[in-house]
């Protein structure tokens, strides 16, 4: 009964297009966009900045600025330039504040409101080691460092290796490809499309309960509880196998477009059993909000709404790390964030007891939210009559 | 005791049932008792709201009585519920299936429900597909079927179960005409095979045709019951002027007055029949018209919701 069960289901999902659209596309549309949106490098990004600098031109700090801002891979253009995205413009006082503090605010620095804030604080960041490289420069200069260079990019050079802290830093603990901002939300995206099962599953448990098909069921040898737990494993199974195509796509395939390592499986049997988890998870949660639902418009208001809440507050959208302390608090309650934090950790190889916590949580919440839906779905069919 | 409509064995016996839902302040069912016999079709008929629905889900095991009992015929002791799994299937007037699965596929679930063996499942599967004509679209979506062919799934799979007894709900609604008589026939041939039928509808020579007993349902309570297998007919005299009790007492002891002052008699064999025109000869200069009909549904329906009697 099992296989025709699952049989079933699995047609019912192939012959409804949203359902494939939620299971399938849309979490992989979602890595896809947020992996390639997330791929590009800073260098990159700094290119496409355009930066005009204007104001006493024909000084020597003025040349030397020029070369430190372009040195970081700004498209240093004509300052008579009015589309650039940055203007720099050095006030006559410039060269006196720079080492001995005469006056304030003598570079100006205006920064185009179109790029986003974290781009906006990412260019006031490296204008700042520009700046701070101009200083040292100048500093070197006073003291007649540059006395046996002549060129500029060799007193560059000079100042670059002064500054240069390289040499005193270790950095430990992003050696795998997931720590890499591109291919750390894959996890996040995939659990977000395992957990949008609930559309399918309403649709299912609606139209059962609209057209009589479950009051025929109960003539059936079968209980309500037997029917429902059946429906649930072949749900399960189906899950089981999204996340295994999610896992082929989101760990080996999309890295591969993105020209980057695929994602390793530090961890394969804590990976097995984290999915084994997020699907048991996502499933108890559908199925108790497919039972709470008596439309299909119910149905997507309310699972598709709380799955995006859910996502957005779990940290799938904006990273946790970001977010004010009461709403990463928050998030740490969530059964998707704890969710994805498994599957990173079996992906990082994390020690089984690390996972505990969060397979435990999954559990708990599993089995609350199935039986809540076992009631439900119970209560609701004994009302249900001859038409 | 229930009424019996024939001598025939009993399959369901409805005693004195009530039922009331908790928004209701009165009774959707109010003592009705009736009896189900075997092998033969039983209709129950009456406007909306008469009970009909109640009582079947009753029937089915859906919903308890709070007060009478019903019994299936069957071994002592054994509840409704398990004799309702063991040998009722329904056919709702909905498409009670998956519309995006093929009709093999939709049978092989279904009978997957109630057989757990393979080999079984597959000969009951060829068995039904051939019953219900259904061979040759076998492979077809459910969705991409005709209005009789998606009826005669409907069907289908009540019959896959197997079932001695089927409750069937308004099955040939918003077909044409030569796939309402298919049906029809399909539904004859399981009366003829011994199955048990239970049928509501509004179609009332559709019940007429099928039903060999009817019940007439109004306000929870049986109102009327009829065996329409019968040969009863009866003759309908409308006078000129009111008509006294000495000219209706001259014809026959069981005539029946209607509102519009029409005498009904009950004919129960050739001779009284002989013996009614030879009184109404003596009272020729009052009847203004005769009528003589056999029995049909339409006049046990509209006379029982007349009278309020059966």
């Amino acid at each position: 009964m099992l296989i025709q069960s699952v049989k079933k289901e699995a047609i019912l999902i192939a012959n409804d297009l949203h359902s494939v659209a939620v299971l399938l596309l849309l979490p992989i549309v979602f890595m896809v966009i947020m992996t390639l949106a997330l791929s590009e490098k800073q260098s990159a990004l700094v290119e496409k900045i355009s930066i005009s600098i204007s104001g006493q031109q024909h000084t020597s700090r003025f040349d030397e600025f020029n070369y430190y801002v372009a040195h970081h891979g700004f498209n240093v253009v004509d300052n008579k330039t009015a589309q650039a995205d940055v203007h720099i413009t050095f006030e006559p006082q410039f060269d006196q504040a720079l080492l001995l503090r005469q006056s304030d605010g003598q570079l100006r620095i205006e920064i185009s409101d179109k790029l986003s804030p974290q781009i906006r604080t990412m260019v006031g960041e490296l204008l700042k080691m520009s700046i701070s490289k101009l200083k040292l420069h100048a500093y070197m200069d006073s003291m007649g460092s540059f006395d046996f260079v002549e060129t500029l990019s060799e007193q560059a050079a000079l100042v670059n290796q002064s500054a240069d802290v390289d040499y005193l830093v270790t950095f430990s603990g992003n050696d795998t490809a997931l720590t890499q901002p591109a291919l750390f939300s894959i996890p996040s995206w995939m659990v977000f499309g395992i957990y949008f099962i609930v559309l399918p599953i309403s649709i299912t448990l609606i139209n059962e309960r609209q057209n009589g098909t479950l009051i025929r069921i109960r003539t059936y040898p079968i209980t309500t509880t037997g029917y429902f737990i059946n429906k649930a494993l072949s749900y399960g199974l189906l899950s089981l196998l999204q996340w295994g195509l999610l896992s082929v796509i989101g760990l080996l395939v999309i890295p591969l477009i993105l020209g980057q390592e695929p994602l390793a499986i530090t961890n394969a049997p804590l990976y097995g059993v984290a999915g084994l988890f997020v699907v048991l998870s996502a499933i108890s949660f559908a199925f108790l909000l497919a039972s709470l639902v008596s439309t299909f418009d119910q149905a997507i208001v309310l699972g598709g709404g709380v799955n995006i809440l859910m996502a957005a507050l779990s940290g799938f959208m904006v990273p946790i790390d970001v977010m004010p302390d009461v709403m990463a608090s928050i998030a740490t309650f969530s059964p998707m964030y704890w969710a994805a934090e498994v599957m990173r950790q079996g992906l990082s190889g994390e020690q089984w007891l690390v996972a505990l916590s969060n397979l435990f949580k999954l559990l708990v919440f599993s089995v609350v939210c199935f039986c809540a839906a076992l009631f439900i779905f119970n209560k609701k069919s004994r009302k249900l009559l001859w038409n | 005791m229930a009424q019996a409509c024939s001598t025939h064995p009993v399959s369901i016996d409805v005693n004195a049932i009530e039922f009331s839902y908790p928004s209701n302040d009165y009774n959707s069912l109010d003592g009705i008792s009736l009896s189900i016999l075997t092998g033969r079709c039983t209709g129950i008929i009456g406007p909306n709201g008469a009970g009909k629905s109640t009582l079947i889900s009753a029937l089915c095991g859906l919903l308890t009585p709070q007060r009478g009992d019903i019994t299936y015929q069957g071994e002592p002791g054994v509840s409704i519920e398990t004799m309702v799994k063991r040998e009722v299937a329904l056919i709702p007037q909905e498409y009670a299936f998956y519309p995006e699965l093929t009709i093999q596929q939709n049978l092989d679930f279904f009978v997957a429900l109630s057989e757990p063996k393979r080999s079984k499942r597959q000969a009951i599967v060829t068995q039904v597909l051939g019953q219900c004509q259904l061979v040759d679209v076998k492979n077809k979506k459910a969705s991409k079927l005709s209005g009789g062919y998606k009826r005669r799934l409907n069907i289908a799979i009540a019959l896959s179960k197997q079932p001695s007894i089927i409750f069937l709900d308004e099955p040939t609604v918003g077909i044409d005409p030569i796939s309402r008589a298919q049906i029809i026939e399909l539904l004859g041939q399981l009366k003829s095979e011994g199955k048990t039928l239970i049928y509501t509808s509004h179609m009332l020579s559709e019940v007429e045709t099928l039903c060999d007993d009817v019940y007439l349902l109004n306000r929870g309570q049986a109102i009327g019951c009829s065996a329409l297998d019968g040969d009863n007919s009866y003759l309908t005299i409308e006078f000129l002027a009111d008509v006294d009790v000495a000219t209706i007492a001259l014809l026959t002891d069981n005539a029946t007055v209607d509102q519009r002052g029409r005498v009904e008699i009950k004919i129960v064999n050739d001779a009284h029949f002989n013996l009614l025109l030879g009184r109404l000869s003596q009272a020729g200069d009052k009847v203004k018209q005769l009528h003589f009909s056999k029995n049909s549904l339409d006049h046990l329906y509209f006379s029982s919701y007349q009278d309020g009697a059966c």
